[in-house]
């Protein structure tokens, strides 16, 4: 006794021992022992929330709604609507993008008609020259950071069109475009709601939990299940995917901003909304930026998951070409992929690192030099592309749009591995 | 300079502070109704609450440097943050220029802070995103003003600290003493009657110390301020100081300038502090002479009562008659005697009086 006095950890583990085996000797081994199994008290749960979402989504709160195409009313469930109408907006940003990119007339048929763009050949959207993308991004880069960022960026860009995955890059970039500056807003907000509300705060921390431990294929049903499937539906994903990081990154930056900053905010005499954006907000930037960057590691991540449901892009492709077990292809648009990333977290850190010149005496020229030159080099490539259809004809206009799969590739060498293995 | 503050302005305090309490904690300020303004610290402390400003009651005059001297964990930052309302004061009564400071709605705090009110920081505070040039120019920013006029007047004070050639250097680029310019700078850019220092020497080195207690010395004498001074050392307190008040626990023990701190310490824990201090290092001329003697009996060599006596004392102890001094316009305001200034560096302390 004295022993077990002494050492009261072992007398513990002893009690626990011998309930053990006082349970195992006890316990009847029976499908009907409640102490053997529990019985599925849960059971109906699932098939609830099954029965609850389709509720939900097609009989629950019916409304009329006019639908412009069929030209008359129809029933349908308030719920559906409105996660219709959300995901028709996401869409539009979206197809916006592209279509600047690739051109297209989906937007120009979101303000007017089908019938109207049928019976009107001038009415597409022409697509830009990726020539014109790629003199922008060198610009973009020069303007931001230097000649080593519009190296880059250039080099890119270049790799991208010359390897004839212009249309997928453009695709997912336009997704990624619409998805990564909503989740950094989207994340920003809700972190500076948490900095500024404890309440807030014990409510998002363990739902960001959840959320990053969720694997990325579980958003992919309840969202199919709500906004449908195709570009929206992967960009929504994608966002709830990638803000979590952001929030959590955004509400350690604005808790590591040193009191005395703080102080010396508000003994300037800052408002609220000065305080946050001119304060808190700059002095968290290391932090908030390493958010930015996750949240475009995170798109670009989500860019293969969420064309699962439907986005089209670089993912998709690279979707089917593990199908197809095309290991060049794979590789060729896996770097598209990360070229995409590199580029766009390097221009966004440049542009959020810009500093301003207060003693610059410009004129209108030398203030607007960059726009100035895009104007020039907007000009010169769609010339140049013009040019490009008297050279290359009925062709592909290779000075307009590389189509897929149309440029150089490295492909069959890397096939040759798997083929020769195989 | 405290006695150039005349009675006028000692009507008119510029901050003036009554029964102010600050204690941290959850249930503070049912506490301190219960305590009737009577502070028990154990009771205090058991409830779980922490006192930080106990009973503090005092005023500061236009062109004052009031100087709150005490050791860490003594209440002299939270006084500070009471005054400025970086923390919400638990009882008492604040008045800037007679305003009641914890009446204020936050827009009129803001607008006071705005115009009246500078501050330094210990470890600067300043915004690392901005360069020194933008770092003073914020408060204006903030204010509205437009971007040309804040940043010729950002420049102007960038050439008060002596910073010229670095407005576009990042704070991270400077070194201590140059950062706390730039936090000097940025909390007078928008010329504010009321300057609040918190410790803002004591994270630089030594003699980088001497150094900006003389700018800040140069400063005030440029823009005579009406200045709250935190610090825990005494000797900067006794250097830049009109009126000292060390604090102990929350409670100001002695509010007093340095010369009567120094010869009449009113409490224990006060004398402890002065026991090190060299006396002729610290006093004025002005606090040991006595009245002018007659012109016949005056030598030749003249003294500034402001002094310190340690500097004079060598060639005051050279002449062997009375030596005349004068106050800044050269008129005599007394006279001192070789032997007195012998009784003052050896001998006992008690034996003279202050004139101050």
């Amino acid at each position: 006794m004295d022993f077990l006095k002494r050492y009261p950890k072992y007398a513990q583990f002893i009690l626990l021992l011998i309930i053990f085996f006082a349970l195992y000797l006890t316990v009847i081994p029976s499908e009907t022992n409640i102490l053997w199994r529990l019985p599925a008290l849960f059971a109906g749960v699932p098939g609830g929330i099954n029965w609850f979402a389709e509720h939900l989504m097609y009989d629950w709160f019916p409304v009329e709604v006019y639908d412009p195409e069929l030209e008359e009313y129809e029933t349908s469930a308030l719920v559906r609507e409105l996660t219709r109408g959300f995901s028709r907006g996401v869409l539009f940003c979206i197809e916006f993008v592209r279509e600047i990119l690739l051109g297209g007339v989906k937007t120009i048929v979101a303000f007017t008609s089908w019938d109207f763009v049928g019976e009107n050949e001038w009415a597409v959207w022409p697509a830009l020259p990726w020539t014109v993308v790629l003199g922008g991004a060198i610009l973009l880069g020069y303007a931001l950071r230097g000649k080593g960022l519009a190296l880059l960026a250039g080099l890119a860009i270049a790799y991208i069109a010359i390897f004839g995955q212009w249309e997928p890059a453009m695709e997912t970039l336009s997704f990624v475009l619409i998805a990564a500056p909503v989740s950094c807003l989207l994340g920003l907000f809700f972190g500076t709601v948490a900095y500024k509300s404890r309440t807030a705060e014990t409510i998002l921390l363990p739902l960001l939990n959840v959320a990053q431990t969720m694997p990325h294929f579980s958003y992919l049903i309840p969202v199919m299940v709500f906004f449908g499937v195709g570009d929206h539906a992967g960009a929504i994903a994608t966002i709830i995917f990638a803000t979590p990081p952001m929030i959590r990154l955004t509400l350690l930056g604005l808790k590591r901003v040193s009191p005395e900053v703080v102080e010396a905010g508000a003994m300037t005499g800052c408002t609220n909304a000065q305080m946050m954006l001119k304060v808190l907000i700059p002095t968290a930037r290391r932090d908030i930026l390493i958010g930015t960057n996750q949240v475009i590691m995170q798109c670009l991540a989500m860019a293969v998951i969420a064309s699962f449901i439907g986005a089209k892009g670089l993912g998709f492709n690279l979707l089917l070409a593990l199908n197809q077990l095309r290991i060049g292809q794979a590789l060729e648009l896996g770097i598209c992929i990360v070229l995409i990333a590199v580029v766009l977290d390097k221009l966004s850190l440049a542009w959020a690192n810009k500093q301003t010149d207060y003693f610059a005496d410009d004129n209108f020229v030398q203030r607007h030099k960059y726009g100035i030159f895009f104007v020039i080099l907007l000009t010169i490539c769609v010339i140049l592309s013009f040019i490009g259809k008297l050279i290359f004809g009925g062709g592909i206009n290779f000075f307009h749009l590389i189509p897929h799969n149309q440029g150089i590739t490295t492909e069959p060498f890397w096939q040759a591995g798997v083929d020769s293995d195989g | 300079m405290s006695s150039q503050i005349s009675v006028e302005n000692r009507a008119k305090p510029v901050i003036k502070c009554s029964s102010v309490y600050k204690v941290f904690g959850e249930n503070a300020k049912k506490l301190l109704a219960q305590s009737n303004g009577r502070i028990d610290a154990k009771i205090f402390k058991d409830a779980g609450c922490v006192v930080g400003v106990n009973n503090a009651s005092f005023e500061v005059y236009e062109g004052e440097i009031l100087v709150v001297m005490g050791l860490s964990g003594s209440g002299k930052s939270t006084l500070l943050r009471c005054i400025s309302r970086l923390t919400d004061t638990t009882a008492g009564d604040i008045f800037i220029d007679g305003q009641d400071l914890l009446a204020m709605t936050s827009k009129q705090l803001i607008e006071v802070r705005r115009n009246k009110m500078g501050m330094v920081f210990q470890n600067f505070g300043l915004l690392p995103h901005k360069t020194v040039l933008e770092n003073i120019a914020f408060p204006l920013q903030v204010k509205g003003k437009s971007t040309d006029e804040s940043m010729k007047r950002a420049l102007e004070m960038v050439e008060l600290v002596g910073l010229d050639g670095r407005e576009n250097y990042f704070p991270r680029q400077l070194s201590g003493g140059q950062q706390q310019r730039v936090g000097i700078a940025r909390s007078l850019a928008v010329e504010p009657d009321i300057w609040f220092l918190d410790e803002p020497f004591s994270a630089l080195d030594p003699l980088i110390r001497k150094e900006m207690q003389d700018e800040f010395l140069r400063l005030q004498g440029v823009l005579n301020k009406t200045i709250l001074f935190v610090t825990h050392d005494f000797n900067e307190a006794l250097r830049l100081a009109d009126r000292i008040a060390i604090m102990k626990d929350g409670v100001i023990e002695q509010l007093d300038t340095p010369a009567n701190i120094v010869l009449r310490p009113a409490t224990e824990y006060v004398r402890k502090f002065t026991e090190e201090v060299p006396r002729e290092k610290v006093l004025k001329i002005e606090s040991v002479m006595e009245p002018a003697v007659d012109q016949s009996l005056l030598g030749p060599l003249q003294v500034s009562k402001d002094a310190i006596i340690y500097m004079v004392a060598e060639a005051v102890l050279t002449e062997p008659k009375h030596v005349a001094v004068v106050n800044d316009n050269g008129d005599i305001v007394g006279s001192i005697h070789a032997s007195k200034i012998i009784t003052m560096l050896f001998g006992q302390t008690g034996a003279y009086d202050d004139k101050a």
